[in-house]
Formats: structure tokens, C-alpha cells, sequence
């Protein structure tokens, strides 16, 4: 039994650089896969622990329309024996002293007093310090611009001063500004004990909301027994829900990490079956001496099969570890985009188990044609030459298969996409010949007599040549396909943001406005005119009954094209509600259906009356009728204006009057050009992540390309060495492999390119596609693509010609 | 018997006189097989003798041509179509062997080194000569001599081997 | 035309240091046909390697036409190959991706050089070496007697004054071994090429006008058919 693994090793590793080649080969296959699986459960991990710290285990909170209420109105609520613990929890925005030189004239803060700081209802991150001090908690972003530590002290403008006592990791309860300019537009946030709060600003026994948790969590009987009870109160009831949608629009991303995985195992596939069915076709006489000598099929079979599994054994060894490394480094690259606070925990176990199981069943799985071949060789191989009738037949359905599997590509469905790959890859090799043929005038004028014997070589080793080509042309493929829809979202972000902001600034009141403070801000010269909307947060139910969280905002005031918050629709009736292209995807109905929302006043119906275009929340939103607001939710504050700056005036100097006039009133500014500003961001963050992940698939088909002439070159040792004898510089030689890396990179560009822009088309006819977009073609991608590949393609035939033109020249001609 | 039916050979393509047949002999053979005029001449004696040939009387010159018969061209044609026999294990190289071998003798790996001077000397020759000649024909007899004397070499080095 | 001075070729094994050519001394004429026979290791294909380049002495020199082969760069060195020398090998070591008239051609399209008469020179050299009707197969379809004689072609195309042929009739029977000797016999009267020609075919080293008799790296005899006892002298020599 060792014998045989003795033999397969020795097989396996004959041939010690394409042994090499292949391993890295599915090493790198293997390590994207385990670090974009491991990067995607953690993220997906990272995003609901913060969502879930943030919820901490409450069950329900009671807010109310006004700012504040008197906790003895709920003093019954909480006495009940059903609720196991509360949270009681005072916003107030101040302003805070700092003493720093890039600070602000005015450095507002919102200091959020709770009941009970270690309460399980908030699960502070606490990374130094005590929660049990009695001062000021703050987050480590405003450690770091304040330059404050445990022990110092912290004075807010005409409320006092508290010595910090805790510092905390990321948590939305106190997401603050990153940087000074971030602090323009937000404020800080801290927290303390709720006593001190009130104590400080003279709001004895008042709250902003209360969380509470119940003993009998799952019954959502409490639900309606809560909006009965508080009928006709200010205050209303909401079920705590964790939903991240609203803060990370991330579910591309998570494509892109399967596209990646699936990417870099298709290529690495490649490299695989090229290596062993080489190395299969080489031995082909070996094994019908053996089978003569009394192997049977399955024991030659066996042969391949263990040389196969123990190259995905050592691979896959590897490439876990490595890859379980890297997805740490790409995940902290990746949150840094979001939030560099964050701290995560790998989710490497599932991820790294089902990409061992992938890595030790893949090879063998892409190994399958070989191994068949190894398995059927005749004994009689070794004395007659094979019969050529039959392999053109062979050929000839191969293509017409291809051909069939193009067509289907129309299907209008998943499965067309995997019949255009496997179409692409069956009819390849008629493809490459065809391209050669094409393309061997322009090698032999760039490159001389030598690349026109690189434009016969590669009708050496066909199929090889082929599917090598195949890869790259896929890989180009979707860097082009990526290239698109990157494209179209750009092409229209900044224009939908300016359509759908709302006026110029959106001011959001810690209190209710009065006709004073609109009356004031009017009267700026900056100022065109003022507006409003009223908004607030809901939670709601997808047609899964899945409980989910959005801001449902009214129409606005006045809704003009200059203060208009959507696009699509003009208006929206009572009892009927407009969602945002997200929150409608998620909802996962169809328009004229109805959604369940708790509003402030009970749970009720609406009828989704259509999907609308917006930028508030990224498009996860619902938007119903400013009466709506008024008289069925009693609602009758206005918290958020929306202000249209005039021609002349500079909104960012408006924003420093705004943030000195009402610097204790106002909990966020946002301007037009901040949202751009950091949608653009975040864009390219992810654009960075997404070019990042095409560099490594790029760098991986490039080590196809390099296994692939390695092969070619060391099977042509003896061909080089005479060419070299009868007159070829060793510059020649190169010159020759590196034409061969041109063909295969040149016709892999060409047909990707092609292929790529065919996707484009398909995906933009396509209504069963996940990503809806326009065909745009993206020219400057496509050049990139172009130039990468060729610069890909020399850099791939470097090595292979080195070694070509090393090759010791007596050794070579010994080698026929 | 070869001078006899090389004779009936030369005459059967045309009318001959003894002269004539001579040339034309060294010429075929390019001088490389020596042949006695004497025997040209009683040899076709004896042909007419036989029937096989006949007379057509002296020329001017005093020579006489010879015509060949129907009998003749039978003759001829079983020779042509008859095999030749060669002695399978009897020559003399092998009997000199055999001797030296058996009985003792000295000399043989003298033998074996003349012998081979010999052929190495022959092959020489014959190589040379193929090289001179432009007749096809008689390039092949050439090869024939050299597949011979490539035989003879192999087993004169079978022998030096197993000494 | 080519003289070898005091040759000396040694390769490193491991430790061991193994003496292939202990101090050669040769000249050749313009013209020469010529053998070189000896046992198997006594360094003859060395030499031959050393004459055409493909590698370079330990010490010594090798002069062609008065140019010292050793001082030269790797590619001054192939651009002498591809100018003065052909090749001929033993297993042909023809190029399978490339048709026969391509085979042929390939030494006159290496240098770069485009020239009116190359396809009029691969056209009659076809014809010489009695390849017509072949001229688009690939050199696999044809026979061992065949491919040598592409590789002829292919060593004489560019006009060489020297081909090298290494065992030209070790993989060929005897018929078509006299072919191609008769071929390189022919091509050395015609065009006073010189022809140095390992082998251990007596029959081929019979072509020649001198065999130079080589024994453990070093020339032990040249003969010449003129000499007094030549044959006597060779079968000794092979004995």
C-alpha cells in the first residue's frame, strides 16, 4: 500500500518546476477561496454583532414624538412582571471644550445619559477604563481627536465637567466623527449616568425613550398590547430589530467575494487539469506497459487518482492557514473602509472546513477527464498510433456543442452564464487556431522569424494553449463585466443624490423647530428658502414576516424638483406608501401588495404603491404622505428642514453660522456635497477592494500562463536545443516563448474583451439579473484589461523564457 | 558455366562477334571481373556445338558473328529464373576456423586480424569505386559486395568478442 | 580553414573532475572529408561540440578561418554557426511544428535576412537531396532515410564551410546509410565543403579522405587512403 503512494508521490513531483507551478497553483486557488469565504462570514458576523451590541437584549423601546418624557409615564409599563430589565436613556446635545488646534470654534457633542451603564441592554465595548466609575464613557475616535484618557477631564459648554472613566470600542450608540472635517457635519458622541444628565440639565425624571426586555422574549402579543396601552399618548412603541441593511450597503460585496472564490478556483481548475492531463498524455504508453504487466483499469486509475489527491492534500495544507492570514489582513482592510474602530473576530472555522473539503475534492473532481483517460488507455496504446477518424469526430461534436452552449447563453437565467463558460471553453481551441492564424502576420512583424515559429507552436499543444487562453479571456472577462457595473453606478450617483437630497442642507433638531428658528435661518443671507419633512423610525415586516428597521419619511413640504426626496413617482396617497429601490428589494413584494409597518400610532397596512429612486438611506426607506404623518400618527413636530441654499451663499459657511447659532439644538448638518463626498468614499473603498481582488485573480492567471509555457517549453527541450544549435541567439528563443505568452495573452484579450462586452449585453437584457444595468461599455477598463494582459502576458513568458534560453545546449540535443 | 550464358546473354539483344563480346563484358562488369578471350572464343565453340547459337560466317575483318537460337533463348531464360545456391556453412574462412577452434591450432586471432584487414581493405576499395562509377546497375552490385563484407565484419567481431 | 590548438575539455562531476580532451591538436583543410572514429567516450563528440561551438574548451582554441571560436560571446558564437557551420545529428533533430521546405529553411530565415534567392535555394536544394513532392509535409510523416536527408538540407542550405555530422547513419540500415553518404559525397566534391563527420560506420569512415583516430581524449593517428598500411592500421584500430 505505501508502494503505491511511494510511486504516485514520485510521479507527482518528476517533474519538479511544473509540480511547483501546479501546487502554487492550487495553493492560491485554495487560499483566495478560504480567505474570501472566511472575509465573507466574518463581515457578515462583524455587522450583526454590531447591530446586536447596539440592540443589546432589549425587546421593545417606548420614544416618543416629543424630545423628552417624564419616566413616571412608563413607571407602570415597568413595574410589570413580565419585564425582566429597562434602560432608560436621555439624549442631549451640548457643545464640549476642546483644546486642540484643528478643533472647531464650537465642538458639538450629543452626551446620551443611561440608567445603567452596564445594563445587558447596551453591551458597551469597553477597551480601557471602567464602566463603573461613574464619568464619562467615550469612544476611542474622540479619545484620540480629544487626546483625552482615562482620568482626564471632559467640560461641556454650561453643564459641567466629568472625568472620562471609560473608553469604548465601535458601537452605534456612540458612533462619532473619524476626523475633524468628519466633525463639521456630526457630532461626538459620549455617554454618562442618566442621574448626572438630568441633574445637569434640569430635566428631573425625564427621558428620550425607554429599552426593555421581557421574560417572554418570542411573544409578540406585547406588541399590541403595548400600542393599546399607549393609545393616544405621545409615546409609542417599537419591537428592538436587528437590521444592518440601514447602515451598510454591503451586499454586493458579498457577491464579489463569491465571484472572486469561484474566479480563482476556476483558474486555478485550469492550471490543474493542464498539469495533469499533460502528465497523463506523457505516460499514456507507461500505463498500457502496465496494464500489460497486469494492472487493471482501476489500479491505474488509482495511480492518477492519489498523485492527484496528494497534490490537493499538500495544496490544500497550505493554502488553509495562509488563507485564514490573509483573510485577517483583507478583512481589517476591508472594515477600515467602514469604520476603523471596528474590531471583528475571524469566522474562519465553517469557512476554512468547507474550503478544505473544496480544496481536496476540487482537483480531483477537475481531474476527472485525465484520470478517465488514464483509466481507458488500451493495453495495445504502447504499440500503435492512435486513431486519428476518431478524434476528429470528437472535435467536431466539441465544437458543435460549444457552439449550442452559446446559444444558451441567452437563457435568461443563472445557468446562462455557466453555459457561455463552458460554450467559451469547448470551442476554444478553434478560437486560438483561428486567432493564431490572424494574428501570425503582426507577431512575425513585431517579433521576427521567431514569433512565427511561436504562431506554429502553438499549434503544438492545442488544447492546452486553449484553455489557457480560455482563463485569461474569462478572468478579462469579468474584470470588464466588474468594469461596467462599477461604471454605472458612478455615471449616476452624484446626479441621484443632488435629485433626491432635499434641498441644499438637511438640518436634523434635537427639538422640535418652532417658526422662530425657521423664521431665523430664513432670514440668512445664504439662505433661498426653507423646507421640511417629517421622519421617523419604524419597524416593518417582509413578506417572509422577517421584522426589519428603515426610516419612513413623509413628503416634503414643499415638493419641488429643488426639495424633492424621490424619484420615479410624483406623489403618494394616504394608506399607500413608496419604497426605496432597497427597501423594496428586501421587502421582496410586488407593487399594489401590502406591507405591515409599527408606526408610532399601531401597527398598520400600507399598500406599496411603487419602488421609488432615492439617496436618503441609500434607497432604504419608505416614503408616505405628509398627512399621513399629521393626522394618523398625530404627528405634528418637525425635527428635520431642508434648507436651499441661495446662488451666492457658501454652504459650508452657512453650516459654521447654523452650528454657532443652534449649537445645542442641532444633532447633525448634512450637506449635498457631504453625502456625495462620502458615498464617493465609500464607493471607492469598495471600487479599491474590488480592484485589489482582480489584481490577485490577474497575478493567478498569470501563473497559468507560466505553468502553461514551462510546459511547452520543457516538452520542446530537445527542439530548443537545435534551433539554438543551427542558428538561434538565446535572445531569439526567448523572443520565440515570449511570442508564444503573446498569442495565448493577445487572442485571451481579444476574446475576453468580446466575451466580456457579450456579458455586458446579456446581463443588460437579462430581467431575472440581480444587478440591473445599462449597457455601458467601459472603454477605460477595456484598455486596462488590454494593456494589464499583455503586460501580463510578457511578464508570464519571462520565466518560462529564461529558462528556455538557459537550457544547456549539449543536455537539450540529447534530449530527442 | 557463368562466361557460357553471359555469352548467351550478350546475344540475345544482338549479333555478336568474339571481340565484341569482350568489350562488352568489361564494360558491364567495369573491368572488376577478369575474363580470359581464349575462353570466350572455345566457349562459344561449344555453343554452336550444342545448337544454342549459330554461325553467321565470317565479315571482312575475318571475325565471325554468332546469331542465338530458339534453343538458346530457352536455355538462357532457365538460367536467368533458376536460384543460386550459395554453401551455407562451407567456406573456407569457417572450416580455417573450426580447426583453429578445435584442434588447437595456432593463429587464429591472426586470422581474425588479417581477415578483418581484409574486409576493412575491400570495403575501402568497393567505397572508392562506388564513388567513381556512375552506373546505377552496377552501384548496386557494389552495395551487394558491401551488405556481404558488413556480414562477414559483424562476425569476425562476434568472434574477436568471444575469444 | 579550422585548426584546434593544444584542446583541453574537462567536465565536473560531483567532485570528480573527468578529462574528456587532454590537448587536442588538429587542422583541417578546405574541402576535407573527414572521420573521426574511436570508442565510445574517447572525446570525439566532444571535439565536434567544440568545433561548432555549441560549447566552449576548458582551454585551447579553436580557429576558424583564422577567428578564435573560444574568445567569442554566446551569440557571436551562434552568429558563426548560423554564418560557417551546418549540422547534421544522428536522430536528425528535425523541428515537428515546422513543414520540410520550413525545416530547411530555417538557418537562412534565423539571421533575419530576407533574401530574393532563399526560395530558389530551398527550391534546388529539394531537388538534390531528391525531397521534391515532400516540400509541405511535416517531417514526421516521412522516413528515417527522408528526415536525414532534411537535416542535410537544412545543414547545407546557408552554405557552410564546414558541416558538422554527428553519427549521420547510426539510426539508418545500410541501404539507407549509403545513400546519405553518397549525398554528403557528393555535396563535399561539388562544393568543397568541409565535412568532419563522427561515426563508428567503417562504411561511412570510408567516404572519407582521412579518419582521425581518436583514443581517450587525445588524436592517437590520422590516416589518409594513401597511406601504407591504412587498412591494416584501421582494423587494428577497431579491434
Amino acid at each position: 500500500m505505501l508502494n503505491i503512494w511511494l510511486v504516485s508521490w514520485r510521479n507527482l513531483t518528476k517533474n519538479k518546476r511544473r509540480f511547483f507551478f501546479t501546487l502554487i497553483a492550487v495553493i492560491l486557488g485554495i487560499l483566495l477561496t478560504t480567505s474570501m469565504l472566511v472575509a465573507n462570514n466574518t463581515v457578515k458576523d462583524t455587522f450583526r454583532y454590531y447591530e446586536e451590541i447596539y440592540a443589546g437584549d432589549a425587546d421593545y423601546w417606548i420614544l416618543s414624538k416629543n424630545y423628552s418624557f417624564s419616566e413616571d409615564e412608563v413607571e407602570e409599563i415597568k413595574q410589570q412582571s413580565i419585564v425582566s430589565d429597562s434602560l432608560s436613556v436621555l439624549d442631549k446635545q451640548t457643545l464640549v471644550e476642546i483644546d486642540q488646534p484643528e478643533a472647531p470654534a464650537e465642538t458639538s457633542v450629543r452626551v446620551t445619559g443611561v440608567s445603567d451603564l452596564e445594563s445587558n441592554l447596551l453591551k458597551l465595548p469597553l477597551t480601557k477604563g471602567s464602566l463603573k466609575g461613574n464619568g464619562l464613557i467615550i469612544p476611542e475616535n474622540a479619545a484620540k481627536l480629544w487626546d483625552k484618557d482615562i482620568g482626564d477631564t471632559v467640560t461641556f459648554k454650561g453643564l459641567g465637567e466629568i472625568e472620562v472613566t471609560g473608553i469604548v470600542g465601535f458601537t452605534s450608540w456612540l458612533a462619532s466623527p473619524n476626523n475633524w472635517e468628519d466633525a463639521e457635519g456630526r457630532s461626538f458622541r459620549v455617554m454618562m449616568d442618566l442621574a448626572t444628565l438630568q441633574d445637569w440639565t434640569n430635566r428631573d425624571n425625564q427621558i428620550s425613550y425607554i429599552r426593555l426586555q421581557h421574560k417572554d422574549r418570542d411573544n409578540e402579543n406585547w406588541l399590541s398590547n403595548y400600542q393599546e396601552l399607549l393609545q393616544g399618548t405621545p409615546l409609542y412603541v417599537q419591537p428592538v430589530v436587528i437590521d444592518d441593511l440601514r447602515n451598510n450597503d454591503v451586499e454586493g460585496l458579498y457577491s464579489v467575494f463569491y465571484l472572486v472564490s469561484i474566479l480563482s478556483l476556476f483558474i486555478s481548475g485550469f492550471i490543474i487539469f493542464n498539469m495533469i492531463y499533460s502528465s497523463v498524455i506523457e505516460r499514456k504508453k507507461e500505463f498500457s506497459i502496465m496494464k500489460s504487466l497486469g494492472y487493471t483499469n482501476f489500479n491505474v486509475f488509482k495511480l492518477v487518482f492519489i498523485e492527484v489527491f496528494l497534490l490537493s492534500l499538500l495544496g490544500t495544507a497550505i493554502a488553509l492557514p495562509i488563507g485564514v492570514l490573509f483573510a485577517d489582513l483583507f478583512v481589517e482592510m476591508l472594515l477600515g473602509i467602514f469604520q476603523d474602530t471596528m474590531v471583528y473576530t475571524l469566522n474562519w472555522k465553517s469557512a476554512t472546513i468547507l474550503s478544505g473539503l473544496i480544496g481536496l475534492l476540487f482537483p480531483i473532481i477537475i481531474s476527472g477527464i485525465p484520470m478517465y483517460i488514464a483509466f481507458k488507455t488500451p493495453i495495445i496504446y504502447a504499440m500503435r498510433n492512435s486513431n486519428k477518424n476518431s478524434r476528429f469526430r470528437v472535435r467536431i461534436l466539441r465544437y458543435l456543442l460549444g457552439i449550442t452552449f452559446i446559444l444558451l447563453s441567452f437563457v435568461d437565467n443563472y445557468l446562462g452564464y455557466i453555459f457561455l463558460l463552458f460554450g467559451v471553453v469547448l470551442i476554444y481551441p478553434a478560437v486560438i487556431k483561428a486567432l493564431a492564424k490572424v494574428l501570425a502576420a503582426l507577431i512575425e512583424k513585431i517579433l521576427g522569424y521567431p514569433g512565427r515559429l511561436s504562431v506554429s507552436n502553438i499549434k503544438v499543444n492545442t488544447n492546452r494553449n486553449a484553455n489557457t487562453s480560455a482563463m485569461l479571456a474569462i478572468s478579462i472577462a469579468v474584470v470588464i463585466f466588474l468594469g461596467s457595473a462599477l461604471e454605472s453606478i458612478p455615471s449616476g450617483f452624484e446626479k441621484e443624490i443632488r435629485q433626491t437630497f432635499g434641498g441644499d442642507i438637511q438640518v436634523q433638531f434635537e427639538e422640535p423647530v418652532n417658526e422662530e428658528t425657521i423664521n431665523k435661518i430664513n432670514s440668512y443671507t445664504e439662505v433661498e428658502s426653507v423646507e421640511w419633512f417629517r421622519e421617523t423610525m419604524v419597524t416593518w415586516k417582509t413578506i417572509e414576516n422577517e421584522f426589519k428597521e428603515f426610516y419612513l419619511m413623509s413628503t416634503p413640504s414643499k415638493n419641488t424638483e429643488e426639495y424633492q426626496l424621490f424619484e420615479g413617482q410624483d406623489n403618494v396617497t394616504s394608506n399607500s406608501i413608496l419604497l426605496g429601490e432597497r427597501a423594496f428589494d428586501e421587502w421582496g413584494g410586488e407593487v399594489n401588495d401590502s406591507i405591515t409597518i409599527n408606526t408610532p400610532s399601531g401597527t398598520r397596512e400600507y399598500q406599496v404603491s411603487g419602488k421609488v429612486n432615492t439617496s436618503q438611506d441609500g434607497g432604504y426607506v419608505g416614503f408616505i404622505s405628509e398627512n399621513e404623518f399629521k393626522e394618523s400618527f398625530n404627528w405634528n413636530d418637525i425635527n428635520t428642514i431642508m434648507i436651499s441654499v441661495s446662488d451666492s451663499g457658501n454652504p459650508y459657511e452657512l453650516r459654521e453660522k447654523l452650528n454657532s447659532d443652534f449649537a445645542t439644538y442641532i444633532s447633525t448638518i448634512t450637506l449635498v456635497e457631504d453625502q456625495i463626498e462620502s458615498s464617493q468614499s465609500s464607493f471607492d473603498g469598495m471600487n479599491e477592494v474590488m480592484q485589489f481582488l482582480l489584481i490577485i485573480v490577474i497575478a493567478l492567471s498569470s501563473i497559468g500562463i507560466s505553468n502553461t509555457l514551462l510546459m511547452n517549453t520543457m516538452e520542446r527541450i530537445g527542439e530548443i536545443g537545435t534551433i539554438r544549435a543551427i542558428g538561434f541567439t538565446t535572445k531569439q528563443v526567448r523572443t520565440m516563448i515570449i511570442g508564444e505568452g503573446l498569442i495565448v495573452g493577445i487572442a485571451g484579450i481579444i476574446m475576453g474583451v468580446l466575451l466580456g462586452i457579450f456579458v455586458i449585453y446579456l446581463n443588460s437584457i437579462s430581467n431575472a439579473s440581480a444587478m440591473h444595468m445599462p449597457f455601458i461599455i467601459p472603454w477605460s477598463n477595456i484598455v486596462l484589461a488590454i494593456t494589464a494582459g499583455i503586460f501580463l502576458s510578457l511578464i508570464a513568458s519571462i520565466i518560462p523564457s529564461y529558462i528556455a534560453a538557459k537550457i544547456n545546449l549539449l543536455s537539450a540535443l540529447k534530449e530527442n | 558455366m557463368t562466361v557460357k550464358f553471359t555469352i548467351l546473354g550478350f546475344l540475345y539483344y544482338k549479333d555478336m562477334h568474339g571481340y565484341e563480346i569482350i568489350t562488352e563484358f568489361n564494360n558491364l562488369v567495369q573491368n572488376q571481373w577478369p575474363l580470359n578471350p581464349g575462353q570466350v572464343y572455345s566457349t562459344l565453340e561449344r555453343l554452336e556445338r550444342d545448337g544454342l547459337v549459330e554461325s553467321l560466317g565470317e565479315n571482312n575483318k575475318g571475325r565471325i558473328a554468332y546469331r542465338i537460337t530458339e534453343k538458346g533463348k530457352e536455355a538462357l531464360s532457365d538460367w536467368i529464373t533458376t536460384p543460386i545456391k550459395r554453401p551455407l556453412l562451407r567456406e573456407e574462412l569457417y572450416m580455417k576456423f573450426l580447426l583453429a577452434g578445435n584442434k588447437q591450432l595456432t593463429g587464429l586471432e591472426e586470422l581474425i586480424n588479417s581477415q578483418k584487414e581484409l574486409i576493412i581493405k575491400q570495403i575501402l576499395i568497393l567505397t572508392d569505386f562506388k564513388k567513381n562509377i556512375d552506373n546505377k546497375n552496377f552501384k548496386k552490385i557494389i552495395y551487394g559486395g558491401l551488405l556481404h563484407l558488413e556480414a562477414d565484419l559483424k562476425w569476425l567481431e562476434y568472434i574477436k568478442e568471444e575469444m | 580553414m579550422i585548426s584546434v590548438n593544444q584542446l583541453f575539455k574537462h567536465f565536473e562531476q560531483g567532485n570528480q573532475k573527468i578529462e574528456v580532451l587532454k590537448g587536442v591538436d588538429l587542422s583541417i583543410k578546405e574541402g576535407e572529408f573527414i572521420a573521426i572514429m574511436g570508442p565510445s567516450g574517447s572525446g570525439k563528440s566532444t571535439l565536434l561540440q567544440l568545433l561548432g561551438g555549441l560549447d566552449t574548451p576548458s582551454s585551447g582554441q579553436v580557429k576558424i578561418q583564422g577567428k578564435d571560436f573560444s574568445g567569442l560571446t554566446e551569440k557571436q558564437r551562434t552568429i558563426v554557426r548560423r554564418k560557417d557551420i551546418g549540422f547534421i545529428f544522428q536522430n536528425y533533430q528535425l523541428l515537428p511544428t515546422l513543414t520540410v521546405e520550413e525545416n530547411i529553411g530555417f538557418p537562412l530565415h534565423a539571421d533575419g535576412r530576407k533574401d530574393k534567392n532563399n526560395k530558389e535555394k530551398i527550391i534546388n536544394i529539394i531537388k538534390e537531396v531528391g525531397l521534391e513532392g515532400l516540400e509541405k509535409k511535416s517531417p514526421n510523416l516521412l522516413s528515417g532515410g527522408q528526415q536525414q536527408r532534411v537535416s542535410i538540407a537544412r545543414g547545407l542550405i546557408h552554405e557552410p564551410k564546414i558541416l558538422l555530422a554527428d553519427e549521420p547513419t547510426g539510426n539508418l540500415d545500410r541501404k539507407r546509410a549509403e545513400e546519405i553518404l553518397d549525398l554528403l559525397s557528393k555535396f563535399n566534391k561539388q562544393r568543397k565543403q568541409s565535412i568532419i563527420m563522427v561515426t563508428h560506420d567503417i562504411f561511412a569512415a570510408g567516404y572519407a579522405d582521412k579518419i582521425i583516430l581518436f583514443k581517450d581524449g587525445l588524436i592517437e593517428k590520422e590516416v589518409t587512403r594513401e597511406d601504407h598500411g591504412y587498412a591494416e592500421y584501421l582494423a587494428s584500430f577497431l579491434a
